[in-house]
This record gives structure tokens, sequence and C-alpha cells, in this order.
């Protein structure tokens, strides 16, 4: 692929969690024709884990699926996302798919045993039948935790 | 006179194409990647997670991505 000057272009690094659990990391080495460049790496990081082992947040479903349902569009999912915690919890959308979805939280502040709802809305002039992304979420607690919920849609209709 | 000025000339037109010249051997594409690593925090078991990244151009050379390998 070849970028002129002034472009740029985007790299999808997509992993599979199945099979995996506790701390993992995986990357690619991006090779180009920059001489003053050895060598380029880019890398994920994340804790796989059962939905069981998520505090301080429980998010159900923990992920979206917008795979048609019997031809039927599907345009809007939520999940629900519950403080398990003792403590107010505040968090906030760090990354979230540009193009594919609009995503909002009903609340950037969560009690302790209440639940908030995460709304995805799928953008309707998107062509891609298939696709898997994901939306990351950052707390305000002293580690910055993260939860990240995998977003996907099948071509093939359930 | 006329030598002078052929020789002025001459001067200004080799420094002309030593500029252009220069300008070709400097030409060099530059990559740029703002980000190159993302923590995912908690991530369910058994789905699949993607993240983007993007990588730029900001040399004066046309950039090639020659190989993308995981590892």
């Amino acid at each position: 692929m070849e970028l002129a000057v002034g472009d740029s272009t985007e790299i999808a690094l997509i992993f599979n969690s199945k099979g995996f659990k506790g701390k993992v990391q995986k990357g690619a080495k991006i090779t180009t024709n920059d001489t003053t460049v050895t060598g380029l790496y880019i890398s994920l990081t994340g804790e796989v884990t059962n939905s069981d082992s998520t505090f301080p947040l429980l998010i159900l479903p923990p992920h979206l699926d917008f795979t048609p349902f019997f031809k039927e569009k599907v345009m809007v999912k939520k999940t629900g996302i519950k403080n398990v915690s003792h403590k107010e919890i505040k968090l906030k959308i760090i990354d979230s798919p540009t193009g594919y979805l609009e995503v909002r939280l009903s609340s950037e502040n969560i009690k302790p045993s209440k639940e908030i709802e995460l709304v995805a809305k799928l953008n309707s002039k998107l062509n891609e039948d298939s696709f898997n992304k994901s939306i990351t979420l950052e707390l305000n607690d002293k580690n910055k935790t993260r939860f990240t919920i995998p977003v996907k849609r099948d071509a093939k209709v359930q | 006179m006329k030598t002078k000025i052929s020789f002025i000339f001459g001067l200004i037109t080799l420094t002309f194409l030593l500029l252009i010249l220069s300008n070709d051997i400097s030409a060099q594409p530059k990559v740029f990647m703002s980000e190159t690593s993302w923590d995912l925090g908690i991530i369910p078991q058994g789905s699949v997670i993607s993240h983007t990244y993007w990588i730029k151009n900001i040399g004066t050379d046309t950039l090639r991505i020659l190989k993308v390998r995981p590892g």
C-alpha cells in the first residue's frame, strides 16, 4: 500500500479472546520504506475474564451483536452497566468505532448497586455487512480501569 | 564583457540545477503514528476485539507499507 505525502490510512489490529484468560498482549510489526524507522510495532493489551469477574462493573450483555434477525436490520443495541462496588463510579467512553456507531451512556455516574445503559446506534449509511469493532470505557478510579465491549455484525441472518 | 555575462549565466543555471537535484535527493517518506499501543482493559472471554490505528505520511515522498506481520 502506498501513501502520498500528507495521506493517512488505518490499520486494524484484531484479537480473538477465545481460549485466553488473564493478561494478554498482541501486536504486529509494520515495515515501511521510511529508512529512519527500523521497527514500528503496534500492540493491544488487556485482561481476558469471564463476565463474573469484572469488578467494579458488571456489563450485561458483555457484547453487542448487530447481526440481522430474520432479514430485519438491527439498528440499536443496549447493554446494562451495573456498579457492583460500594463507591460511586464515574465513567466515560474513550474509544468507539467512528463511522459505524453512535454511542452514548445514559449517565456518566453510577451510584453503588445502581445501573446505567450504554446505547449504540448503527450508522444507517454503513455498507459493510460484517464487522468486528469495540467500545472502550474508562473509569475515574486510581487505576483508570478500562472495560472493552466487543461489537459485531455477521452477514449471515440469524 | 560577453565572457563575464556567460559566466554569470552559467553560474545561475548551475545553482538552479543543483537546487532541483538536492530536492530530489532529500525527498524522504516519513511514517507517523500518534498511537502505537492501546490498553483494552477488561475484555470478555470468547469475543473478537479490534482497535484501529492511524498511519500517516508526514514526509516528502511516497510512503510504502511493505509488510504487516503479526508477532
